[in-house]
């Protein structure tokens, strides 16, 4: 049986896209979709993406009196920014289908919440 | 450097600054009077430019005042220039003089720390208290650059031991870790206070 | 306050004071001596007459207009914009970027000053030892520190607010994973004690 690849092209709106990247940037910030602000750029026909976010994050109150906490919530505000960005650019790569080049992400702030249960 | 070292030069220079007064203050005065006066000329000049007559003093007049200020009365130009020289003086003093501010630092490694002298007086009142068998509010401790005053009144026939009380006092700085650090000295007062 | 440029407020001050001294010094000693006043009369009528002649020269055709004045007060609203700035950038605010991370080919990674603004204020939150706290940053020497201005209450023991914030500070930098330098400033109001909080 001979298959047929029909190769189209997916053309998805810039405001569609920048749905798709707040929606999966809030899923790795823990934060509402509502609170990112994406920012989508074209750098020499590559794609970039600026994306402003608070984050979810522990109360200090309760790292000093719990020292693993921190690990518990996921690591370092640091280190869970860097594996977001690196994920938001996968996940939007493959959601969309657009190689994004860049991703800068900017945290702006903080959403303190009680500690996540474990899922 | 090492991290260390260049955290600590940091935090030397944030408590240097923490010390002594930015003279904010002065200098927005300082500087909205010479805005006004420069306002002032540009306006006399672009009312002689217009041909308008002017405010105060055109600016031709003004150059002719300049140069004929020799026929002002001598009694005047002495009387305001040493005025003048006065403000000029005083200015300098202000911009030059470290202004100390009422606070001072408490040893940490951690951090750069700055306590207002305030704070420190009313934490050794509590102590003098404490130490003297007397009511907080016969207390008054007042904190200068480099002395610390205890004032206390004593209760009428309860006699305050002047020993213990400067023996808290000292303790408690000792433990405050001040720079520049303090030296206490204990005033009891002579008249006390009945039913205290 | 803490970003304000204290090197640059004192030389205001000093720059008019000492013209305002030699100023005034001079006119002092017209005053005084006659010798000086001699002297003075010989040459400023002439350098003003000088200086006059000089202006007229450049007049723009027609107009009693010079070239000088246009110049002169184009110098005078210069300098006023540039004191009109200097007097609003008392205590400005800006962003500081506290950590900017991680800048590989595919990216960066910023955190805003903010965060560890915001969480170091929610720590300090209904403190027993504290009246209230305000947290900022600024630059120091393009170094981030965090300045945490503390309101003790009464009677509490300044060492009592530094092991408070240092203990926060430490559990800052574990949240953030990166040191954070930090200033204190411990302050104490002549009120003794807040309102209380109601309980519900």
């Amino acid at each position: 049986m001979t298959t047929i690849e029909a190769r189209g092209r997916t053309s998805v709106s810039a405001k569609a896209l920048n749905r798709v990247v707040a929606a999966v940037s809030a899923d790795e910030l823990d934060v509402a979709a509502s609170a990112v602000s994406v920012d989508l750029a074209d750098s020499a026909g590559q794609l970039v993406l600026t994306v402003r976010s608070p984050i979810r994050a522990v109360a200090l109150g309760r790292v000093v009196s719990d020292d693993a906490l921190v690990e518990r919530a996921g690591g370092t505000l640091l280190s869970r920014t860097a594996r977001a960005q690196d994920i938001i650019r996968s996940r939007v790569n493959a959601l969309t289908g657009y190689n994004v080049e860049r991703v800068v992400v900017r945290i702006t702030g903080v959403d303190i919440r009680q500690e996540r249960r474990v899922k | 450097m090492s991290q260390a070292s260049s955290e600590s030069s940091t935090y030397r220079r944030i408590r240097r600054r923490e010390l002594h007064s930015p003279r904010s203050g002065a200098s927005i005065v300082v500087a909205s009077l010479v805005v006004l006066a420069l306002a002032y000329v540009a306006t006399e000049t672009v009312l002689a430019i217009a041909q308008q007559s002017p405010l105060l003093v055109s600016p031709t007049d003004m150059g002719k005042g300049i140069a004929g200020a020799t026929s002002l009365d001598t009694g005047i130009l002495i009387a305001a220039g040493v005025v003048v020289a006065l403000i000029g003086i005083v200015l300098i003093v202000i911009a030059v003089a470290p202004g100390r501010r009422a606070r001072r630092g408490i040893d940490s490694e951690r951090t750069a720390v700055v306590v207002d002298n305030e704070v420190i007086a009313s934490a050794l009142a509590r102590h003098a208290a404490r130490a003297g068998r007397v009511s907080p509010d016969n207390v008054s401790v007042s904190v200068s650059h480099r002395a610390a005053v205890v004032d206390l009144t004593p209760a009428s026939g309860m006699p305050v031991d002047k020993d213990a009380v400067l023996a808290a006092v000292q303790a408690e700085l000792d433990t405050l870790g001040l720079a520049p650090t303090l030296t206490p000295r204990v005033v009891i007062s002579s008249r006390g206070k009945v039913g205290a | 306050m803490n970003n304000t440029n204290r090197a640059a407020n004192r030389t205001l001050i000093f720059i008019v004071g000492l013209v305002l001294l030699v100023l005034g010094a001079a006119a002092a000693l017209l005053g005084i001596n006659a010798d000086v006043r001699n002297a003075y009369d010989g040459v400023a009528p002439t350098v003003r007459q000088n200086v006059a002649d000089f202006m007229t020269d450049a007049a723009i055709s027609g107009t009693s207009v010079t070239w000088w004045h246009v110049a002169a007060l184009a110098l005078i609203v210069i300098v006023i914009v540039l004191l009109v700035v200097f007097i609003f950038r008392q205590g400005h605010g800006h962003t500081v970027r506290f950590v900017d991370d991680n800048k590989t080919e595919h990216g960066e990674t910023i955190i805003d000053s903010r965060v560890a603004e915001q969480l170091m204020l929610e720590s300090l939150d209904n403190r027993p030892e504290l009246v209230s706290a305000r947290v900022t940053t600024y630059l120091i020497k393009d170094t981030p520190v965090l300045k945490v201005s503390a309101l003790a209450r009464r009677g509490v023991s300044p060492v009592a607010v530094v092991t408070l914030v240092e203990e926060r500070l430490a559990a800052l930098d574990a949240v953030l994973g990166s040191r954070v330098l930090a200033s204190v400033h411990v302050s104490g109001g002549f009120r003794v004690k807040t309102a209380s909080s109601t309980r519900l």
